[in-house]
């Protein structure tokens, strides 16, 4: 039978532990005092506050307030941190606070911190609800702002997805983390993420592709 | 691949996550490229997945707006000189 026992599914298509990695030694450096690699970590702090908050909050507005958060809270953070691998998920994990907190002040969107926040009481059964309309219509700031960072194509097939949905592409297929991370972020569990990522990939797939055919 | 069921083109794009995230183990894998190699449609279903994988991460890894960038440049400098 030919059956190949080296060609196989690449393991790390998507996780890239050599991302965390960088976040970890320029914690670790940035708390030795290396005034460089704080600089490169707030930026970057800052740099992943914006494409969280507007892919999958979605608000242009917002999203200064939440680098800013992130800047400060990050800033705050290195002097203290014990375990400099542990870096990315807590910055994650704050940010998407920080992005509900904003939400949540926004009294006319009531809705929409539901969706994110508890993707299954929102919404259909398994846990998606309608997307909402910041990724996917309107000529705001929020549009053009994913417009110019994302490319019209990859925003539109974004779009289409449940912003819960778009949470775990942005957190493991763009950013890098592992499925492990991605559950530590969002408080889902792995099988969960797994199930929401794989359905996301199918939807990603046949927008991009119907776009294609268009 | 004894012991396996044979993989169909519904059953590949079942598993197709699990595949091309290392999440199956050798004969699995095995099974799924033995069918790709025969059936052009998965096959593509296949690259396409990829395809996509790598479309999200390009975009992660594409600059910020440049008066994004200005402006969180700005506000580290503000704070570092403040230190
Ligand atoms: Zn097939």
């Amino acid at each position: 039978m030919d059956v190949s026992v080296t060609k196989r599914g690449n393991p790390h298509l998507s996780s890239t532990a050599a991302d965390g990695d960088v976040y970890a030694g320029l914690v670790r450096a940035a708390a030795a005092g290396d005034a460089t690699a704080m600089e490169q970590l707030l930026i970057r702090a800052q740099e992943v506050a914006f494409r969280f908050s507007l892919l999958v909050c979605g608000h242009a507005p917002d999203a200064e307030d939440v680098m800013q958060d992130a800047l400060m809270r990050t800033y705050r953070r290195v002097g203290t941190i014990k375990d400099p691998a542990a870096f990315r998920t807590w910055l994650f994990r704050t940010v998407r606070n920080a992005c509900l907190m904003k939400r949540r002040k926004r009294v006319d969107e009531p809705a929409r911190v539901e969706s994110l926040d508890e993707p299954h009481g929102f919404g259909h059964s398994d846990g998606t609800s309608a997307p909402r309309d910041v990724a996917t219509g309107g000529k705001g700031p929020e549009e053009l702002a994913l417009n110019a960072w994302l490319g019209r194509r990859l925003r539109r097939a974004l779009a289409a997805l449940p912003p819960a949905y778009r949470m775990i592409v942005l957190l493991r297929e763009m950013e890098g983390l592992s499925t492990r991370e991605v559950a530590d972020v969002t408080g889902m569990t792995e099988v969960n993420v797994k199930t929401r990522l794989h359905r996301a990939r199918v939807m990603l797939r046949e927008a991009l592709g119907s776009e294609d055919a268009a | 691949m004894t012991g396996l069921p044979p993989v169909t083109c519904d059953s590949l794009l079942a598993q197709i996550s699990a595949y091309l995230d290392g999440d199956l183990n050798g004969s699995a894998c095995a099974a799924i490229e033995h069918h790709a190699a025969s059936c052009a449609a998965c096959g593509r279903v296949i690259e396409d997945f990829r395809r996509t994988t790598g479309l999200c991460r390009t975009a992660a890894t594409a600059p910020l707006p440049a008066d994004v960038r200005a402006r969180a440049r700005a506000r580290v400098l503000e704070l570092l000189k403040r230190r």
